[in-house]
Protein backbone atom coordinates (compact mmCIF):
# COMPACT_ATOMS: atom_id res chain seq x y z
CA UNK A 1 0.00 0.00 0.00
CA UNK A 2 1.78 3.31 -1.25
CA UNK A 3 0.33 5.15 1.73
CA UNK A 4 1.83 4.40 4.87
CA UNK A 5 1.31 5.13 8.63
CA UNK A 6 3.88 6.76 10.77
CA UNK A 7 2.54 5.48 14.20
CA UNK A 8 5.44 3.70 15.29
CA UNK A 9 7.67 6.77 14.71
CA UNK A 10 5.09 8.71 16.54
CA UNK A 11 5.05 6.79 19.44
CA UNK A 12 8.61 6.98 20.33
CA UNK A 13 8.37 10.95 20.56
CA UNK A 14 5.81 11.11 22.89
CA UNK A 15 7.33 7.64 24.49
CA UNK A 16 3.89 5.47 24.44
CA UNK A 17 3.40 2.42 23.70
CA UNK A 18 0.51 1.25 21.18
CA UNK A 19 -1.32 -0.41 24.59
CA UNK A 20 -1.29 3.10 26.03
CA UNK A 21 -2.78 4.64 22.91
CA UNK A 22 -5.53 2.71 22.58
CA UNK A 23 -6.33 3.27 25.89
CA UNK A 24 -5.98 7.15 25.93
CA UNK A 25 -8.15 7.46 22.35
CA UNK A 26 -10.46 4.61 22.79
CA UNK A 27 -9.44 2.74 19.88
CA UNK A 28 -8.62 -1.00 20.09
CA UNK A 29 -5.52 -2.32 20.60
CA UNK A 30 -5.93 -4.32 17.54
CA UNK A 31 -6.98 -1.66 15.05
CA UNK A 32 -4.18 0.06 16.10
CA UNK A 33 -2.28 -2.73 15.13
CA UNK A 34 -3.92 -2.89 11.64
CA UNK A 35 -2.96 0.86 11.22
CA UNK A 36 0.85 0.58 12.57
CA UNK A 37 1.43 -2.50 10.01
CA UNK A 38 -0.21 -0.49 7.32
CA UNK A 39 -3.20 -3.38 6.70
CA UNK A 40 -5.70 -1.33 7.16
CA UNK A 41 -7.43 -0.04 3.75
CA UNK A 42 -9.16 3.18 5.41
CA UNK A 43 -8.95 5.73 8.27
CA UNK A 44 -11.53 7.69 9.45
CA UNK A 45 -11.38 11.28 9.93
CA UNK A 46 -12.58 10.66 13.67
CA UNK A 47 -9.66 7.97 14.42
CA UNK A 48 -7.36 10.75 12.52
CA UNK A 49 -8.57 13.50 14.79
CA UNK A 50 -7.98 11.62 17.83
CA UNK A 51 -4.34 10.36 16.43
CA UNK A 52 -3.39 14.17 15.92
CA UNK A 53 -4.77 15.37 19.12
CA UNK A 54 -3.17 12.80 21.54
CA UNK A 55 0.30 12.24 19.29
CA UNK A 56 0.02 16.44 18.83
CA UNK A 57 1.12 15.99 15.21
CA UNK A 58 -0.14 16.75 11.90
CA UNK A 59 -2.51 14.26 9.73
CA UNK A 60 0.75 14.93 7.42
CA UNK A 61 3.69 13.65 10.33
CA UNK A 62 1.23 10.72 10.38
CA UNK A 63 0.68 9.78 6.36
CA UNK A 64 3.35 9.05 4.00
CA UNK A 65 2.77 8.64 0.51
CA UNK A 66 5.37 6.18 -0.89
CA UNK A 67 5.04 4.52 -4.62
CA UNK A 68 7.90 2.75 -4.56
CA UNK A 69 6.72 0.10 -6.75
CA UNK B 1 -19.69 -1.22 15.62
CA UNK B 2 -21.53 -3.08 17.91
CA UNK B 3 -20.72 -6.74 18.44
CA UNK B 4 -23.09 -9.04 16.39
CA UNK B 5 -26.01 -10.64 18.36
CA UNK B 6 -27.70 -13.57 17.26
CA UNK B 7 -31.28 -12.81 17.78
CA UNK B 8 -33.65 -15.47 19.71
CA UNK B 9 -35.21 -16.85 15.92
CA UNK B 10 -31.32 -17.78 14.49
CA UNK B 11 -30.59 -19.57 17.60
CA UNK B 12 -34.21 -21.75 17.44
CA UNK B 13 -33.96 -22.21 13.33
CA UNK B 14 -30.25 -23.35 14.61
CA UNK B 15 -31.15 -25.69 16.82
CA UNK B 16 -34.03 -26.88 14.64
CA UNK B 17 -31.45 -27.55 12.08
CA UNK B 18 -29.25 -29.64 13.89
CA UNK B 19 -32.37 -31.75 15.70
CA UNK B 20 -33.07 -32.51 11.75
CA UNK B 21 -29.46 -33.67 10.68
CA UNK B 22 -28.95 -35.42 13.42
CA UNK B 23 -32.41 -36.98 13.04
CA UNK B 24 -31.79 -37.54 9.46
CA UNK B 25 -28.35 -39.78 10.11
CA UNK B 26 -30.31 -42.09 12.88
CA UNK B 27 -33.47 -42.61 10.50
CA UNK B 28 -30.84 -43.29 7.19
CA UNK B 29 -29.01 -45.50 9.55
CA UNK B 30 -32.18 -47.27 11.22
CA UNK B 31 -33.89 -47.62 7.33
CA UNK B 32 -30.86 -49.31 5.98
CA UNK B 33 -30.81 -51.39 8.77
CA UNK B 34 -34.03 -52.15 8.25
CA UNK B 35 -34.11 -52.68 4.50
CA UNK B 36 -30.65 -55.06 4.47
CA UNK B 37 -32.35 -57.23 7.47
CA UNK B 38 -35.61 -57.75 5.24
CA UNK B 39 -33.89 -58.61 2.11
CA UNK B 40 -31.66 -60.91 3.66
CA UNK B 41 -34.22 -62.43 6.23
CA UNK B 42 -37.36 -62.15 5.82
CA UNK B 43 -39.21 -64.98 4.12
CA UNK B 44 -41.47 -64.22 1.06
CA UNK B 45 -44.69 -63.88 2.60
CA UNK B 46 -43.02 -61.20 5.06
CA UNK B 47 -41.21 -59.45 1.76
CA UNK B 48 -44.95 -59.13 -0.09
CA UNK B 49 -45.68 -56.81 2.85
CA UNK B 50 -42.91 -54.81 2.07
CA UNK B 51 -43.32 -52.66 -0.88
CA UNK B 52 -41.12 -49.88 -3.15
CA UNK B 53 -43.18 -47.19 -4.37
CA UNK B 54 -43.19 -45.41 -7.74
CA UNK B 55 -44.74 -42.25 -8.46
CA UNK B 56 -47.52 -42.92 -11.67
CA UNK B 57 -50.16 -40.33 -13.26
CA UNK B 58 -53.97 -42.12 -13.52
CA UNK B 59 -55.62 -40.32 -16.71
CA UNK B 60 -59.45 -39.71 -15.38
CA UNK B 61 -62.39 -40.47 -17.72
CA UNK B 62 -64.07 -36.88 -18.99
CA UNK B 63 -65.65 -35.84 -15.31
CA UNK B 64 -68.67 -33.79 -15.61
CA UNK B 65 -70.69 -32.70 -12.45
CA UNK B 66 -74.11 -30.93 -12.41
CA UNK B 67 -74.33 -28.54 -9.86
CA UNK B 68 -77.29 -27.16 -8.46
CA UNK B 69 -76.62 -23.11 -9.79
CA UNK B 70 -76.71 -24.76 -13.66
CA UNK B 71 -79.38 -27.46 -13.43
CA UNK B 72 -79.30 -29.74 -16.34
CA UNK B 73 -75.83 -29.44 -17.53
CA UNK B 74 -72.55 -30.22 -16.54
CA UNK B 75 -71.27 -27.07 -15.54
CA UNK B 76 -68.30 -28.78 -13.38
CA UNK B 77 -65.64 -30.28 -15.15
CA UNK B 78 -62.24 -31.20 -13.29
CA UNK B 79 -59.73 -29.25 -14.14
CA UNK B 80 -56.78 -31.46 -14.42
CA UNK B 81 -57.58 -34.89 -15.57
CA UNK B 82 -54.41 -36.61 -14.30
CA UNK B 83 -53.65 -37.70 -10.83
CA UNK B 84 -50.68 -38.68 -9.38
CA UNK B 85 -50.34 -41.76 -6.81
CA UNK B 86 -47.90 -44.55 -6.11
CA UNK B 87 -48.17 -47.63 -7.52
CA UNK B 88 -47.27 -50.04 -4.94
CA UNK B 89 -44.23 -52.82 -5.83
CA UNK B 90 -43.95 -55.79 -3.20
CA UNK B 91 -40.59 -56.65 -2.96
CA UNK B 92 -41.28 -60.34 -3.37
CA UNK B 93 -42.31 -59.94 -6.61
CA UNK B 94 -39.61 -57.19 -8.53
CA UNK B 95 -36.39 -58.74 -9.50
CA UNK B 96 -33.86 -58.27 -7.00
CA UNK B 97 -31.49 -56.06 -10.34
CA UNK B 98 -34.60 -53.56 -10.35
CA UNK B 99 -34.52 -53.35 -6.37
CA UNK B 100 -30.60 -52.92 -6.51
CA UNK B 101 -30.97 -50.03 -8.42
CA UNK B 102 -33.95 -48.51 -6.86
CA UNK B 103 -32.00 -48.93 -3.52
CA UNK B 104 -29.05 -47.24 -5.03
CA UNK B 105 -30.78 -44.23 -6.26
CA UNK B 106 -32.60 -43.80 -2.79
CA UNK B 107 -29.87 -44.33 -0.96
CA UNK B 108 -27.75 -41.44 -3.35
CA UNK B 109 -30.46 -38.88 -2.68
CA UNK B 110 -31.00 -39.62 0.73
CA UNK B 111 -26.85 -38.76 0.92
CA UNK B 112 -27.53 -35.56 -1.37
CA UNK B 113 -30.33 -34.41 1.38
CA UNK B 114 -27.97 -35.30 4.45
CA UNK B 115 -25.30 -32.84 2.46
CA UNK B 116 -28.02 -30.55 2.07
CA UNK B 117 -29.09 -30.39 5.76
CA UNK B 118 -25.03 -30.41 6.52
CA UNK B 119 -24.72 -27.40 4.53
CA UNK B 120 -27.76 -25.47 6.07
CA UNK B 121 -26.32 -26.42 9.61
CA UNK B 122 -23.01 -25.04 8.81
CA UNK B 123 -24.54 -22.08 7.52
CA UNK B 124 -26.65 -21.28 10.81
CA UNK B 125 -23.90 -21.83 13.00
CA UNK B 126 -21.84 -19.48 10.99
CA UNK B 127 -24.82 -16.88 11.41
CA UNK B 128 -25.23 -17.69 15.34
CA UNK B 129 -21.75 -17.46 15.26
CA UNK B 130 -21.45 -13.66 14.25
CA UNK B 131 -20.48 -13.92 10.81
CA UNK B 132 -23.20 -14.07 8.50
CA UNK B 133 -21.09 -12.52 5.82
CA UNK B 134 -18.64 -14.85 5.50
CA UNK B 135 -17.29 -16.27 1.99
CA UNK B 136 -17.92 -19.50 3.02
CA UNK B 137 -21.41 -18.62 3.88
CA UNK B 138 -21.92 -17.80 0.08
CA UNK B 139 -20.72 -20.55 -1.40
CA UNK B 140 -22.99 -23.17 0.95
CA UNK B 141 -25.82 -20.52 -0.27
CA UNK B 142 -24.66 -21.91 -3.84
CA UNK B 143 -24.19 -25.04 -2.75
CA UNK B 144 -28.08 -25.38 -1.43
CA UNK B 145 -29.51 -23.80 -4.19
CA UNK B 146 -27.29 -26.54 -7.02
CA UNK B 147 -28.56 -29.76 -4.28
CA UNK B 148 -32.00 -28.39 -4.24
CA UNK B 149 -32.36 -28.49 -7.89
CA UNK B 150 -30.54 -32.16 -8.13
CA UNK B 151 -32.15 -33.62 -5.61
CA UNK B 152 -35.58 -32.56 -7.14
CA UNK B 153 -34.77 -33.52 -10.80
CA UNK B 154 -33.23 -36.30 -9.48
CA UNK B 155 -35.53 -37.69 -7.42
CA UNK B 156 -38.40 -37.32 -10.60
CA UNK B 157 -36.11 -39.11 -12.87
CA UNK B 158 -35.29 -41.93 -10.41
CA UNK B 159 -39.24 -42.14 -9.96
CA UNK B 160 -40.04 -42.04 -13.05
CA UNK B 161 -37.11 -44.48 -14.73
CA UNK B 162 -38.83 -47.08 -11.45
CA UNK B 163 -42.10 -46.33 -12.83
CA UNK B 164 -41.69 -46.97 -16.57
CA UNK B 165 -39.89 -50.12 -15.78
CA UNK B 166 -42.42 -51.23 -13.60
CA UNK B 167 -45.60 -50.47 -15.82
CA UNK B 168 -43.55 -51.65 -18.63
CA UNK B 169 -44.64 -55.61 -16.76
CA UNK B 170 -48.32 -54.56 -16.13
CA UNK B 171 -50.63 -56.69 -18.58
CA UNK B 172 -54.34 -56.42 -16.80
CA UNK B 173 -53.96 -52.84 -16.72
CA UNK B 174 -57.43 -51.15 -15.88
CA UNK B 175 -56.66 -47.45 -15.80
CA UNK B 176 -54.52 -45.58 -18.07
CA UNK B 177 -51.11 -45.05 -15.63
CA UNK B 178 -47.91 -43.35 -16.73
CA UNK B 179 -44.94 -42.51 -15.77
CA UNK B 180 -44.71 -38.82 -13.54
CA UNK B 181 -42.07 -36.76 -14.64
CA UNK B 182 -42.99 -33.26 -13.41
CA UNK B 183 -40.46 -30.43 -12.52
CA UNK B 184 -42.36 -28.32 -9.44
CA UNK B 185 -41.67 -24.98 -10.92
CA UNK B 186 -41.79 -23.67 -7.24
CA UNK B 187 -38.68 -25.34 -6.39
CA UNK B 188 -36.68 -24.29 -9.39
CA UNK B 189 -37.64 -20.78 -8.12
CA UNK B 190 -36.38 -20.88 -4.80
CA UNK B 191 -33.36 -22.78 -6.01
CA UNK B 192 -32.82 -19.71 -7.88
CA UNK B 193 -33.14 -17.77 -5.02
CA UNK B 194 -30.75 -19.58 -3.17
CA UNK B 195 -28.29 -19.13 -5.99
CA UNK B 196 -29.05 -15.58 -6.58
CA UNK B 197 -28.72 -15.16 -2.52
CA UNK B 198 -25.06 -16.54 -2.33
CA UNK B 199 -24.02 -13.76 -4.62
CA UNK B 200 -25.52 -11.37 -2.56
CA UNK B 201 -23.43 -12.96 0.19
CA UNK B 202 -20.32 -12.91 -1.74
CA UNK B 203 -20.67 -9.41 -2.13
CA UNK B 204 -21.73 -8.90 1.75
CA UNK B 205 -18.75 -11.05 2.85
CA UNK B 206 -16.04 -8.84 0.26
CA UNK B 207 -17.82 -5.54 2.11
CA UNK B 208 -17.40 -7.15 5.81
CA UNK B 209 -13.58 -7.60 5.26
CA UNK B 210 -13.40 -4.08 3.80
CA UNK B 211 -15.25 -3.09 6.51
CA UNK B 212 -13.04 -4.85 9.25
CA UNK B 213 -9.81 -3.18 7.81
CA UNK B 214 -11.40 0.72 8.24
CA UNK B 215 -10.12 1.91 11.03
Amino acid sequence: MPIQVNLERMLERRGLTLTELSERIGITLANLSILKTNKARAIRFSTLEALCAELDCQPGDLLKYDDAD
Amino acid sequence: MQAYRPDRVVRVLTFLVSMVYYGAWLVGALALSAVSAVELLAKRDTLMDFTIGVPVTVALPDVRLTSGWAAGTDALTLDDDRVHSELEVPIAVAPASFRAMMYVGLVVLYGLMLVFLYHLRQLFLRVRAGAPFDARNALRLRWLGLLLLASHVGAEAVGSWGASIVLGTVTNETLPLGASFEIDEKIVFIALVLIALAEIFRRGAALEEEQSLVV
